[in-house]
């Protein structure tokens, strides 16, 4: 049997078609040309599988901006939260320097009342010492 | 009028101007002393109404807080589904490069190839794609 390869007597891309005798339809091609098309059909079936997993990604991909968009979305959310919580803050220390300035000023009330009542407990002791002797010696 | 005991032992000539003089000053001395003082004003409602919204302001903040922990929750788990699309990626990328790489050899391996070898392929590839 002859090698396939010397057997042929078809030019490259030429394409006959033929009729055998058991009534098969044959199409005859240069073996180079059938291995041009199967490597083609090959190429593409496996550019047909990376697509499929191009088709994939995007999906992934699209999956993975949700995700991150709702990640942005309750960051956004807790910075809010933080920022009313400052503001809360801030509010508290308001309210706690002005509690401050209202203590200070009962303070110094009292401490004027304090100086005061001393002030009039030495005037009342001193008086009941001195008017006694006074009384005494005015009456010697 | 007939002086007192303790008035004749001590010779003393007291009368009842004296004795009104000295009921007076004993009198302003136990005002001086026993004088009620004066009210103090302690902002006593002012202080409780800043201690009322003070409170409000740190239980809000604590609500403010606890939804903070419930985000970071949520965050993390969003994180890790994240992390999980990422690997995925990863995977095809290192896929798509074989893909390339076996589509790139193909010309190569066909080539050299005999003619059942090619027949056989296209039979294979006709059966696949059926």
């Amino acid at each position: 049997m002859t090698l396939p390869i010397i057997s042929q007597t078809i030019s490259k891309g030429e394409i006959k078609t033929t009729v055998s005798d058991k009534g098969d339809t044959l199409v005859i091609m240069n073996l180079e040309d059938a291995k041009f098309i199967l490597s083609d059909l090959l190429q593409y079936e496996v550019t047909d599988s990376i697509l499929n997993i191009y088709v994939e990604r995007d999906s992934l991909n699209t999956e993975k901006i949700t995700l991150k968009d709702g990640i942005i979305e309750k960051l956004n959310l807790q910075n809010s939260n933080c920022k009313e919580m400052v503001t809360n803050l801030e509010e508290i220390i308001s309210n706690k320097d002005s509690e401050i300035v209202l203590k200070d000023d009962t303070i110094k009330q009292q401490k004027k009342e304090i100086r005061k009542q001393k002030f009039l407990k030495f005037l009342g002791f001193t008086g009941s010492v001195i008017l006694p002797i006074i009384t005494l010696l005015t009456l010697l | 009028m007939q002086k007192p005991m303790v008035l004749k032992m001590f010779k003393f000539d007291i009368d009842i101007k004296t004795i009104f003089i000295l009921i007076l000053g004993a009198a302003v001395i136990l005002l001086l002393l026993f004088r009620p003082s004066k009210v103090i004003n302690t902002h006593e409602e002012e202080l409780l109404k800043l201690k009322t919204r003070n409170k409000l302001l740190l239980q809000n903040n604590d609500s403010l807080s606890s939804i903070n922990n419930k985000l970071i929750e949520d965050v993390v788990i969003l994180e890790e589904g994240v992390e999980e699309i990422n690997i995925k990626l990863e995977n095809s990328t290192k896929e798509i490069e074989k893909l390339k790489k076996k589509k790139n050899e193909i010309p190569a391996n066909v080539i050299i190839m005999d003619a059942n070898d090619v027949t056989y392929n296209i039979a294979d590839y006709l059966e696949r794609r059926n």
